[in-house]
């Protein structure tokens, strides 16, 4: 029988993590000695001790361990802030185990007597607090319990120590160790989270190396445990073998419980801790510690034995392994522990490296790691079929008689492909993105109000591009009925991945409603479509070399590609599916512009490039036949060119003068999915730029029309919906219409599953139990299903994952299960590839950056790890919304423990695990829009003007009849009229642009008003008009082309060179400062460079630097 | 208006470093950059155009490729696939100082050509002198890939006396570096490491004006002083600040703070060279109470400057939990100044004219003061001072120095966060 992912997660990761026989040490549910040897022994009086540093560095390793060695503290256990015990009982217990010789490498020959199990628990009542201890070796348990007295009021906080040290010497008030103890662990401990102004009484019970009976104090209370080679020490001792074998010393391990107990002003408090206090030594038979294992001991209380059978492989003492505890209140009492996700999660405790994982009431689990399952629900469904939809959408049409017979044709035909597709009711959700859709765009009646403003929220995989794509598809048929051709709906993505991606979908519906058609015999061509980015190319410049279209077969699941010709599909030559994206797709910048597609999916960098940026080499008036300005083509060779070129074609030298120019349609339903990307200076810049082009496709469309566009924006996460929609689009939050996906309640609601696995690597870095963590997760899978799981690994930076592809590629056991690849660049082009090479299946494993988090459907992947938590809930539901869809899938999460974000999600871990509570923290992010962002508006400014001129080209400049002319057929008067007539011309254009500008007039950048910055750049044109050749010079004199194109962020650029790869890329200069000073390290293509020189514009001495 | 003249508060805000902190690496490379800047032997690039990167720059050498799968080590050329296995090459392993102590006062000068950073090539038995070609590079034990790193033999050649199953036994021991040049007293060691940004990690001084610009200020008190009551004034608005990138801090990438060695930039007349900018955007101006930065110091045991740099600190965790934005998206900047008795805290937008980053504060009071109440809490490992599971902030300026995370604890006001809990 085949075990459940979950049972694999136990058995295969987990266990292996944290099992106390793991080879040297274990990755998690360890507790380290405190960074002070607490009961100093003689041997460290000889190497000079503990030295105490203020600020000292307690996390890092020694020598040759630190590359991977960390120490996870020495505490691990609770402060809870609103505990009460009245008249019941806390009771806290915590178990672990302590090394006593060394182990064996191989699995086959763990041995179970080299441990001793520890029970260390207290009772609290409101008048005592009562200890016990059991210590088990295979053979003999030992146990002590000791009850401490305690008034009901005021505040307790007494320790409970196993003490490796002679009694006499504890008696000793004089000499006491115990000072150092207090010093430097008691006090700093007892202090914390107590009531304000809060004084304590301390009391200490202390087992200790002794025989007779137990002494008591005010403040110490001295239990003899036994002489060192009765059984409890015996018990719990140490072997220390030296790399011959040679048993050198004893090493007794120091550990105790730390319980506090508090009644003030109203308040109460409980405090819980298990504490690591390291150990001594004791030399055997005039033997000594290796030189390097003293220090070690000295310096952090641990050191190492070695076994000698396997080639001297070395095991760590002084830690406690498999950590665990749990509190529990009976009787009345209560923890007082809340959770709250509303309000950030977990209420009125502190945990000190442990989750609190709820058992039952007032009953919970302490442990670093844990395994939660989280069934998805599906979305609910309508209780209207297709038919009944679209039937109903039919009936409520209010389009003209000439155009209503092919709209409802085709809404016919959607709903047929839709069954065929398996799809028998539409989510309800999706019916009302539909309905408000096109009811803003005149298409149907709807009651109420209608808006057009749109925000679409459903979780990935939840069919959100069906929601948007049908309208599309609808206002398409009927404004190709009306217009003609042109495009009715751009669709946006942060991410030419995603854009590529999106394409699929949108060409498998539209061929399935092709083929629907086909099957009825009648004439009926569905919307075309186009795909437009970066990536893209010209015709020419792939003649002959075949194109991969970034898409797949539905009929023979396989590639389709452009031999230069036609396209075929790899699986079957005669495929009907190629002959459908033939004629229907457009995937050349020729055809998108030629023959602009009624559904253009492309992204913003795209739209804004060619809204208004620069026209490198030769002008490209006619790329704005997208957005529905006139175009001449070419008959012969199908070159595009502005609707006012009047010369002969440049590529054929054909006369283009008598051919008549095309107006295309207008787009009017804009589409941004994944929106909840477009924050901070990337949204701000965003915001301007759909203002624009508004503007802009305000300008080029029939006023006759009424011609109002649609906005749609779509994601998974987008908290605070109405504010973030309203500030991105410049609306009002009233605007905005809101349709968030719901879910269905009852039987039927069992969709799939998410295992999630929450792990906080402690002994070693993330990198080093990451590896091992996805190592026997590979193993585990394969093992189980023969087949190689699939899986992403998301890190934060690039950089890490440089660091983690490194690891992963480096290990044998890895190498062996599984092909890894991942970001190593931010190079597009490498990414994409690497992309492709996971989509295809000729990766397995898959190390990502954030790039990858949102919308784009790999298909099947078994597992998403989570290296080092992003900063958002938004970031985190993105990526694990990446495996699965629609098959259960395991989440393991890596918290990072250099981090304190993750450290916050660690004590959170149920914002992360549970699909309600996950709902309640999103609502709490903000995705700020900086809209007053001055460089935005500056940008914003500057993009204004040269799409003003580009306007002028394509709609004609107001009061200018030459201007058309002149601007766009004389490129810029190179070949124009005279200095004094370009002059004159210059000042229409300039009045032209200041009139009419669609910009934020209230903000202002830098105390000037937008129109005084506006006026100023035009006045800096003015002043170098004579120079102006074309729209680049213009872009250089409005601050060059690299602050016009950049969307994603305000800062500027440095170029960065890397003489190895022989390559250049351009970094923020916020990055720069901070990595280039000589001989500092960065990282590109997965390679890691040092600086050899800067070049910087400007030098001064520092004293005028700072005078501004 | 023409900006204030901020010489003085850089002065003095390097002073409040330097203050009780005289037996460290740092505080000795601060000294100098106060001597420095006060006898004018300081010079500022800014407006940066291009940085050239190389294998081997003045301080590193990183120009030694390994192949993943058979360990074959090659230097740096056309090379990145390796001719046996096909598979891509990686960089290996390189030698990274490793300070043991804090107190010892090593500062570096770029100029003195030392390789501080070496590539494992420096090793003597890297080299094959039968074969005259680099060795290959393997674990024996797959459970402790590190520890057991040793040479291979790539040339299979079982006539060498050193040959063993394939490993090389010319040298038998774990794999050390040798000393650096320039750096040979006992307290720096060579350690292993792999490549990686963190060896070394800047050290940035951001100095900014004491108040917004005209008519930008608006300012926030009511919830937030009630949860901080040690901010005496809160203050959203635009400022020009001028950040200083003064050195970096070199050593392993999991070296602890007071273990890395300043690293300064230096020209050929001896001026120290900083890396400048000048950035005009919003910031969250916390004036605070120096009487209780004071009195929290004397509590905690730390210097204004500590409990200024942790406030600080809790802020940007807050911020960054609250506005979703990357740790890089925001800066800090701290000024104390001990004799006038100010502190103030300024917390900016990393970008250019800002992003909306510290300006949802004002639109967002509640949220914000309960992730202040989150992230002033006890430290999850209870460590002494500070580490990364509290107050330490990924993108700190000064490489997380002068922090307490009791420092932080006790500047909220604890009841406040309870009440806000029990509501």
């Amino acid at each position: 029988m085949s075990r459940t992912l979950e049972d694999l997660i136990n058995y295969e990761v987990l266990d292996f993590l944290r099992t106390r026989h793991h080879v040297e040490k274990p990755h998690i549910s360890v507790i380290s000695p405190a960074p002070v040897n607490i009961w100093q022994s003689k041997l460290c009086e000889k190497s000079g001790g503990d030295i105490e540093v203020v600020e000292e560095d307690e996390d890092e390793g020694e020598d040759e361990d630190i590359f991977a060695y960390r120490y996870p503290g020495y505490i691990f256990g609770v402060d809870l802030l609103n505990a009460e015990v009245g008249s019941g009982l806390v009771d806290a217990e915590f178990g672990f185990y302590v090394r006593t010789k060394y182990d064996y490498d191989d699995e086959s020959k763990w041995d179970d007597s080299s441990y001793a199990h520890i029970r260390m628990g207290a009772a609290i009542s409101s008048n005592s607090i009562t200890y016990r201890i059991t210590a088990s070796s295979v053979s003999e348990p030992e146990s002590y319990s000791k009850e401490v007295a305690q008034s009901r009021e005021g505040c307790v906080v007494t320790s409970f120590l196993v003490v490796p040290v002679e009694c006499a010497k504890l008696a000793d008030l004089a000499n006491n160790p115990l000072k150092q103890y207090e010093k430097q662990i008691f006090n700093r401990l007892a202090v914390t989270a107590l009531p304000e102004g809060a004084a304590y009484k301390k009391e200490h019970t202390m087992l200790c190396i002794g025989a007779g009976s137990a002494t008591e104090s005010e403040l110490v209370h001295i239990v003899p445990a036994g002489s060192r080679n009765d059984s409890f020490w015996n018990a719990i001792r140490a072997e220390v073998h030296d790399k011959q074998g040679n048993l050198v010393a004893y090493y007794y391990p120091s550990f105790g419980i730390i319980i506090g107990r508090c009644t003030q002003g109203g308040r109460y408090a409980i405090k819980a801790y298990l504490v690591n206090l390291g150990g001594v030594v004791e030399l055997v038979g005039g033997r000594s510690l290796d030189k390097g294992e003293l220090r070690r001991y000295c310096q952090r209380g641990t050191l190492y034995t070695y076994n000698p059978n396997e080639g001297a492989s070395r095991w760590a003492l002084g830690l406690l392994l498999e950590v665990e505890g749990r509190l529990r209140a009976t009787g009345g009492a209560r923890l007082g522990i809340k959770w709250d996700a509303a309000h950030g999660g977990l209420m009125y405790a502190y945990t000190y490296n442990t989750m609190l994982i709820e058992e039952g009431p007032e009953t919970y689990l302490l442990r670093d790691y844990t395994l939660v399952e989280e069934e998805l629900p599906a979305i609910k469904r309508s209780r209207l079929t297709v038919n009944e939809f679209f039937n109903g959408l039919i009936s409520k049409l209010t389009v003209d008689q000439r155009c209503k017979e092919a709209v409802a044709e085709s809404l016919t035909y959607i709903s047929e492909a839709l069954r065929r597709m398996g799809i028998e009711r539409l989510y309800t959700y999706q019916e009302e993105v539909i309905e408000e859709a096109l009811a803003s765009q005149g298409l149907i009646r709807k009651d109420g109000r209608v808006k057009r403003y749109v925000a679409v929220m459903a979780r990935t995989a939840g069919g959100k591009t069906m929601s948007f794509l049908i309208p599309s598809i609808i206002l398409s048929v009927y404004r190709r009925c009306r217009e003609g051709r042109g495009v009715k709906a751009i669709f946006m993505y942060p991410t030419k991945a995603l854009a590529n991606d999106q394409l699929e979908e949108v060409a498998h519906l539209l061929y399935e409603i092709y083929k629907t058609a086909q099957a009825g015999n009648k004439p009926y061509e569905p919307p075309t479509f186009g795909v437009l980015h970066g990536n893209i190319t010209f015709r020419e410049r792939s003649a002959n070399i075949p194109v991969v279209l970034p898409l797949r077969c539905p009929e023979h699941h396989s590639e389709v590609e452009f031999d230069g010709k036609h396209v075929v599909c790899r699986g079957d030559e005669r495929c009907e599916f190629a002959t459908f994206i033939e004629k229907h797709m457009k995937f050349m910048r020729d055809d998108i512009f030629g023959d602009p597609p009624d559904i253009l999916i492309t992204d913003e960098d795209m739209v804004n490039r060619i809204l208004s940026g620069a026209d490198r080499g030769s002008p490209k008036w006619f790329e704005w036949s997208i957005f529905g300005a006139g175009f001449k083509k070419c008959p012969h060779c199908g070159h595009v060119y502005p609707h006012i070129w009047s010369r002969k074609c440049i590529k054929c030298n054909a006369d283009l003068v008598r051919v008549h120019h095309e107006k295309p349609s207008v787009p009017s339903l804009i589409v941004l999915d994944e929106a909840h990307m477009l924050t901070g200076s990337f949204g701000a810049q965003i915001h301007h730029m759909l203002s624009l082009l508004e503007y802009v496709l305000n300008r080029l469309a029939e006023p006759a029309n009424n011609y109002s566009i649609t906005y749609i924006l779509s994601s998974a996460t987008m908290g605070k919906t109405e504010d973030f929609a309203a500030s991105l689009l410049g609306a009002s939050p009233s605007d905005i219409r809101v349709v968030k996906a719901e879910l269905e309640e009852g039987r039927e609601a069992v969709g799939h599953k998410r295992v999630f696995t929450f792990i906080m690597p402690k002994s070693y870095t993330i990198d080093a139990t990451a590896t091992m963590a996805i190592w026997r997760l590979l193993k585990g899978i394969k093992e189980g299903t023969g087949a190689t799981p699939k899986g992403i690994i998301f890190t934060n930076y690039l950089d890490q994952s440089n660091e983690l592809i490194y690891a992963l590629k480096a290990d044998r056991r890895i190498r062996q299960l599984a092909r890894v690849g991942g970001h190593s660049t931010d190079f597009d082009k490498d990414r994409v590839e690497v992309e492709n090479k996971f989509k295809k299946g000729e990766l397995d494993v898959l190390v990502a950056t954030s790039t990858l988090e949102v919308g784009v459907d790999y298909g099947i992947v078994d597992f998403v790890a989570i290296y080092g938590m992003p900063a958002t809930v938004t970031s985190f539901i993105q990526r694990i919304g990446r495996a699965g869809r629609n098959r259960d899938a395991v989440v393991l999460v890596l918290f990072d423990p250099e981090r304190r974000i993750d450290y916050y999600f660690f004590e959170n871990y149920r914002l992360l695990s549970s699909g309600a509570d996950r709902e309640l923290a999103l609502e709490r992010e903000i995705y700020p829009v900086g809209r007053d962002n001055e460089v935005a508006l500056r940008r914003a400014v500057r993009r204004y003007i040269v799409a003003s001129l580009k306007l002028c080209c394509s709609a004609g400049c107001n009061n200018m009849p030459n201007a058309q002319k002149l601007l766009c057929d004389a490129e810029i008067g190179a070949r124009g009229p005279d200095i004094n007539k370009r002059m004159s011309l210059w000042d229409s254009v300039a009045n032209a642009i200041k009139g009419a500008a669609p910009l934020p007039r209230s903000l202002s950048i830098g105390g000037n008003t937008i129109i005084g910055e506006l006026e100023k750049a035009v006045d800096d044109i003015k002043r170098n008009a004579s120079s102006i050749t074309d729209i680049e010079k213009i872009v250089e004199i409005l601050g060059g082309g690299d602050a016009l194109y950049n969307l994603r962020a305000a800062d500027e650029y440095v170029e960065f060179s890397y003489n190895f790869l022989n390559n250049q890329r351009k970094r923020e200069l916020r990055y720069a400062i901070k990595h280039a000073l000589h001989g500092q390290i960065t990282t590109f293509r997965g390679y890691f460079f040092a600086t050899s020189s800067v070049d910087a514009s400007a030098v001064k001495e520092l004293k005028e630097f700072l005078k501004g | 208006m023409t900006q204030p003249d901020l010489f003085p508060r850089f002065l003095a805000t390097v002073s409040a470093m330097l203050k009780g902190r005289q037996n460290s690496a740092i505080a000795t490379a601060l000294g100098i950059v106060h001597k420095k800047a006060q006898n004018g032997e300081i010079i500022v690039k800014y407006e940066l155009q291009r940085v050239e990167y190389g294998l081997n720059a003045p301080l590193v050498s990183l120009d030694v490729l390994m192949c993943p799968k058979c360990g074959r080590l090659f230097k740096a050329g056309n090379r990145r696939t390796c001719p046996d296995c096909g598979v891509e090459l990686h960089q290996a392993y390189v030698g990274v100082p490793y300070v043991q102590r804090s107190y010892h006062q090593h500062t570096i000068f770029a100029d003195r050509k030392a390789k501080l950073v070496v590539p494992i090539t420096e090793i003597r038995e890297a080299y094959c002198r039968r074969h005259k070609d680099l060795k290959a590079l393997t674990s024996r034990s797959d459970m402790r890939p590190l520890q057991s790193l040793t040479f291979a033999c790539p040339f299979n050649d079982r006539s060498c006396q050193y040959y063993d199953g394939g490993l090389c036994t010319e040298r038998r021991d774990p794999i050390y570096f040798p000393p650096y040049q320039g750096l040979s007293t006992s307290v720096v060691r060579p350690a292993l490491a792999r490549p990686s940004v963190g060896i070394t990690k800047p050290f940035t001084v951001t100095v900014f004006p004491s108040d917004p610009k005209p008519e930008t200020g608006k300012a926030l008190g009511g919830m937030l002083a009630q949860y901080l009551p040690v901010a005496r004034e809160v203050v959203v608005g635009k400022f020009t600040v001028s950040m200083l990138t003064l050195m970096y801090l070199l050593g392993h990438p999991y070296s602890g703070r007071y273990r890395r060695l300043p690293v300064f930039d230096i020209d050929n007349q001896g001026r120290l060279i900083f890396l400048g900018r000048r950035l005009e955007t919003d910031g969250l101006l916390i004036k605070l109470d120096y009487g209780m930065v004071e009195k929290i110091g004397d509590e905690v045991k730390a210097d204004p400057l500590t409990v200024a740099h942790t406030i600080s600190h809790t802020v940007l965790l807050a911020l960054t939990r609250l506005t979703g934005l990357s740790p890089s998206e925001f800066g800090e900047a701290i000024f104390v100044d001990a004799d006038g008795g100010v502190a103030e805290i300024l917390i900016y937008d990393n970008s250019p004219g800002g992003i909306g980053g510290v300006g949802t504060v004002a639109n967002d009071v509640a949220d914000f003061v309960e992730y202040i109440c989150d992230f002033s809490r006890p430290c999850p490992r209870m460590c002494r001072s500070a580490c990364r599971a509290c107050v330490f902030y990924e993108t700190c300026a000064f490489g997380n120095m002068f922090l307490s995370w009791r420092a932080a604890e006790k500047a909220v006001n604890r009841s406040a966060c309870l009440q806000r809990n029990h509501s």
